[in-house]
């Protein structure tokens, strides 16, 4: 029987059980960032985060690149609760009826993770993740008056570490957006809109690693990111 | 830790399995990421068996494409929508995933369901977005080691205009849509006919198409997803 190239001949039996229990530990791993995320869970979104290894980064569209796990809690849960009392705020003065207690009402950000492609690191230390996701989002708008229902699709890359605690985590995260719609119009129309700004509340540590490049009549498709190699180390990785 | 000693023939093959099945994974994803990106050049190149005979491409009612080099001709050379089209945004995701490897880990058959969308640009007009579903039927067989597409079959199961839902058009079927079975012009004529495909139809009843792979030892025991299906 031959051994795909995905697994190098010089691992042992135990070493290769090692690799391929880390897939199913990471697409659990991803997959609760999932449920944390459409349920404001934001303590646990960041306990994701590697604790015991140093070069933790975030970086969503071109919002610039968080560094460590105060970068990551300001990139990822500032703008969900900036979102969220924008949200609270909108629907307390357009819907006085309702007792709107929780600035969250009315909010839903589900995002499905498909189309993972994950490698494990020769030495089985790290391992990098790409998945393609789809997502329903609901905000208040307050051109509408009204919550709005909407499409957003997305790309995520993911460094993870195994830390010395035998847990999996995140050590750097990077999204790349394809587009953002509301549910009546298209993602074509839509590029052709001014586009509302970001739910930032802190500048980033450092610029964008790239240009945001979601969908516009101008722009040609990307590889990006990039579906992870075969590699043997965490060093050995390119910028994600 | 060395642990020949202790590992049966069958914990070997067992991880092997294993192994073979996130290759695939692995495999299919990198083909996505490459499609959505217009590089079909590149997913022929590092994805599909170039040496195997039989390597086969069935695109919706289109029809099949027979050998790597009339693949690259229609997929590459002709594609009307090739790498740098701006305006061009394709991503046909991969869930629902069943994978099955052959007993003897040469061959393997999966299937997946894929939500997506596609927008193409259009003469004298902005780009047409279209939420795109559909399903996928592969087999693979390993190359010098790798785990390379063998066959590979995309069944509609719709293709829609954004703004106007799928059971409308399969009735009103859209202007700046092919005739239904015809590819788009300038790509050549398919070596076979369609083996089977079946998009929303007022009157279609669904079956089981493509069929998720059931365990089998070798290839000899079962079929392609290529190949004309027994129950349809």
């Amino acid at each position: 029987m031959t051994t795909s190239t995905e697994t190098p001949t010089t691992l042992t039996r135990v070493q290769r059980l090692h690799r391929i229990k880390a897939v199913h530990e990471i697409h659990n791993l991803i997959g609760r960032h999932a449920f944390f995320n459409a349920a404001g869970h934001y303590d646990d979104l960041i306990g994701a985060f590697a604790r015991h290894t140093p070069g933790v980064t975030v970086e969503l569209a071109d919002w610039g690149v968080y560094k460590g796990l105060d970068g990551a809690r300001a990139a990822l849960v500032g703008p969900l609760l900036e979102m969220a009392r924008r949200n609270g705020e909108g629907m307390r003065a357009a819907y006085p009826e309702l007792d709107v207690r929780d600035d969250r009402a009315g909010m839903l950000l589900e995002s499905a993770f498909t189309t993972p492609v994950i490698q494990v690191a020769e030495d089985g230390g790290s391992a990098r993740g790409v998945w393609m996701v789809m997502a329903a989002q609901t905000g208040f708008n307050p051109d509408a008056g009204r919550p709005e229902a909407g499409w957003a699709w997305v790309h995520y890359a993911v460094d993870f570490v195994h830390e010395e605690d035998g847990a999996w985590r995140i050590l750097r995260l990077r999204v790349v957006p394809r587009f953002r719609t509301a549910y009546g119009s298209s993602w074509v129309e839509s590029s052709l809109r001014e586009q509302a700004p970001p739910p930032l509340t802190t500048t980033s540590d450092r610029p964008p690693t790239a240009p945001l490049n979601d969908y516009s009549v101008t722009r040609v498709p990307t590889y990006d990111p990039i579906p992870p190699e075969p590699y043997r180390t965490l060093d050995d990785l390119p910028p994600l | 830790m060395d642990d020949h000693d202790t590992v049966t023939p069958d914990l070997e093959r067992e991880l092997q399995r294993l192994e073979d099945v996130q290759a695939i994974h692995n495999l299919v994803g990198r083909r996505a990421y490459l499609h959505s990106a217009g590089l079909n050049d590149r997913e022929l190149l590092e994805c599909w068996a170039t040496d195997a005979p039989g390597v086969s491409f069935e695109a919706e009612d289109w029809g099949v494409w027979d050998g790597w080099d009339h693949i690259w001709n229609a997929y590459v050379e002709k594609n009307p929508f090739p790498a740098g089209t701006p305006g061009l945004l394709i991503e046909h995701t991969l869930t629902t995933p069943v994978i099955e490897v052959a007993g003897d880990g040469l061959t393997a058959k999966g299937v997946w369901i894929s939500p997506g969308h596609e927008t193409f640009p259009l003469p004298d007009a902005l780009p047409a977005a279209h939420w795109s579903w559909g399903r996928y039927g592969v087999d693979f067989l390993k190359e010098d080691g790798d785990w390379r597409i063998w066959h590979l079959h995309v069944y509609t199961t719709f293709r829609t205009p954004y703004d106007q839902d799928w059971v409308d058009s399969s009735v009103n079927r859209p202007a700046h849509f092919p005739k239904e079975g015809e590819v788009v012009p300038g790509m050549p004529v398919v070596d076979r006919p369609v083996t089977f495909n079946q998009p929303y139809t007022l009157d279609a009843v669904r079956v089981l198409q493509p069929p998720p792979p059931e365990p089998y030892g070798t290839w000899q025991e079962t079929t392609g997803y290529t190949d004309p299906p027994k129950e349809a």
